[in-house]
């Protein structure tokens, strides 16, 4: 049966017709879910941690505008019209938030020791009333989203729930802490945790605990999602910008340079106009990002490194890429293997000649 | 394992080029199509799950780990889709494959006849066993079930098709199988 029923089979499907390939219905779907995708990821990010977004009421797509909650009987919901998502923020991005909010923001403390902030959502865009700060601990396995909220925008009482094609209710704790709400959900945290950090933020002022969350913040520019941040913050450099690319973005490396552009950082999302119909997003404008992370001059760098080190353009290199430029002159690369037994290496590359330069490499115990 | 696209095409894809997506697309689209058609049996249904699958792999192809991991990435899509559409329709097994042979085609009218017996579950596994060359450890990946369920489904489905295609050779059955068929 085998050869002859392969044979059999083989034949028979290659005497099906093909239809045409309906490549612009491709494209434009792609674009339009690719589209979608971004903002569904600030959703689905913002329902987590109760910013969801959408309409009160109302049959077709609506604007909801400005941001509020509504807190009933432990439970919760909201609605904003636009948003910022950024990924892997730094303390200066921190900062800048802080100082358009309108309210005193008192970041949560007490979160188990190790936790970095991963994510930090605000909104509306201009100046948030609501500021989501996520942490994740790869050792406890803690990992939660806090709402902190203007308490102006929060309403309470079964009258004021909204209704139509609102986000659902989700049961969270809630608690006041300073200036501000503070809310969690409860599939997200214990009680017993969420009791303990509620605790901390009562003894906190905003200063003390800026400075805590601070800590828990990456140094440097953090580019996808790296696997070697703890070490590449060993490596980093106290000159220039320092970025860390994942395999992510190293993939897209040999393009760029085939084409001269700069690396973008994408960390940030932009998403205005946010409509919600039928319990679903119906539209929204999300803008691009254009900030720099890396010049065309280091992406050039770094594919100079990659090349040197055996890594052709079709493999994937098992590393990680810290980026430094610590003057016009020169720059720093180190190369991250995800092999513990492979050391870190630093190259120099001239910015001119793009010549690549090994300056060391560390003991294979220093990636541990 | 068969290959959807020449590498440098997949590899340039994974690159996030754009153009390079398209030419992927393009390249895989006839194999999309076709293993879509054989394992739901309408032409139709068949483009639907052709065209998610081509969407998803313009719109994902970037996040695919390696070009070596392209196929069983695309295959596990393709087979996805295939299954949502099918679910989607209600499939109950009782396909519609004569469709796709032309009348003169007698073959393949029996290949059709024979894969329109089949359970969906059963088909799947027949399909890419015997149509895509793919071992049966390759198609536990990529329908993400136990690789003693694709012996089992593999056995089944040769015992009903033993009927509809007449003379073949006997191969060993999957151990727990033989071992019933002998009395234990």
């Amino acid at each position: 049966m085998d050869s002859d029923f392969s044979t059999m089979g083989r034949s028979a499907r290659e005497l099906i017709p093909v239809p045409a390939l309906p490549l612009e219905s491709i494209r434009s779907r792609s674009h339009r879910v690719r589209a979608r995708g971004r903002m569904r990821a600030f959703v689905a990010f913002a329902a987590v941690s109760l910013c969801a977004l959408g309409a009160v009421g109302g049959v077709g797509a609506k604007i909801y505008h400005g941001a509020q909650v509504w807190l009933s009987g432990g439970q919760v919901t909201s609605m904003v019209d636009s948003g910022i998502l950024m990924r892997q923020p730094t303390a200066a991005e921190l900062r800048n938030v802080i100082a358009r909010a309108t309210f005193p923001v008192v970041f949560p403390v007490g979160v188990p020791a190790g936790s970095r902030v991963y994510m930090v959502t605000l909104a509306p865009a201009d100046h948030p009333s609501m500021i989501t700060v996520s942490y994740q601990n790869d050792r406890s396995g803690f990992k939660a989203s806090f709402a902190l909220l203007d308490p102006a925008v929060v309403n309470s009482g079964d009258a004021a729930l909204p209704g139509g094609s609102a986000p659902p209710l989700r049961a969270a704790y809630h608690w006041r802490a300073g200036g501000e709400t503070v809310a969690v959900l409860k599939n997200l945290i214990s009680l017993r945790d969420a009791n303990r950090i509620e605790a901390a933020m009562a003894e906190a002022s905003p200063a003390g605990s800026l400075a805590v969350t601070e800590a828990m913040l990456p140094k440097m520019t953090v580019l996808g999602a790296t696997v070697r941040l703890a070490i590449a913050e060993r490596y980093r450099s106290a000159n220039g910008r320092s970025v860390l690319l994942d395999q992510a973005y190293l993939r897209t490396i040999p393009l760029l340079v085939q084409r001269g552009r700069p690396l973008i950082d994408s960390r940030i999302a932009y998403i205005t106009q946010i409509a919600y119909a039928h319990g679903d997003i119906a539209k929204g404008v999300s803008r691009q990002p254009k900030d720099i992370a890396i010049s065309a001059g280091g992406v050039r760098a770094v594919d100079a490194v990659l090349r040197s080190t055996g890594t052709a353009h079709d493999r994937d290199c098992g590393c990680e890429i810290l980026f430094n430029q610590p003057s016009a002159s020169v720059y720093w690369i180190w190369k991250i293997p995800f092999s513990g037994s492979a050391g870190v290496s630093k190259y120099s590359v001239d910015a001119r000649t793009f010549a690549v330069t090994p300056a060391a490499t560390e003991p294979g115990r220093s990636t541990q | 394992m068969a290959r959807w696209a020449p590498p440098a095409i997949v590899s340039a894809a994974l690159t996030g080029d754009e153009v390079a997506a398209e030419q992927l697309v393009a390249a895989v689209w006839p194999g999309c199509f076709r293993l879509a058609a054989t394992v739901i049996g309408d032409a139709s249904l068949a483009q639907d799950a052709a065209q998610e699958a081509c969407v998803i792999v313009h719109r994902k192809v970037r996040s695919v780990r390696s070009a070596g991991a392209f196929d069983t990435w695309l295959y596990r899509i393709v087979m996805r889709e295939a299954a949502r559409v099918r679910r989607r329709h209600h499939d109950t097994g009782q396909s519609t494959f004569e469709r796709f042979s032309g009348s003169d085609e007698t073959t393949a009218m029996d290949v059709w006849r024979a894969l329109g017996s089949l359970t969906p579950e059963l088909r799947d596994v027949i399909v890419l066993f015997y149509f895509d060359d793919l071992k049966s450890d390759e198609i536990a990946g990529i329908l993400r079930i136990a690789h003693a369920t694709v012996r089992t489904r593999l056995a089944r489905a040769r015992e009903r098709l033993r009927g509809l295609l007449g003379d073949y050779r006997d191969e060993p059955l999957p151990a727990p199988l033989e071992m019933k068929q002998h009395g234990f």
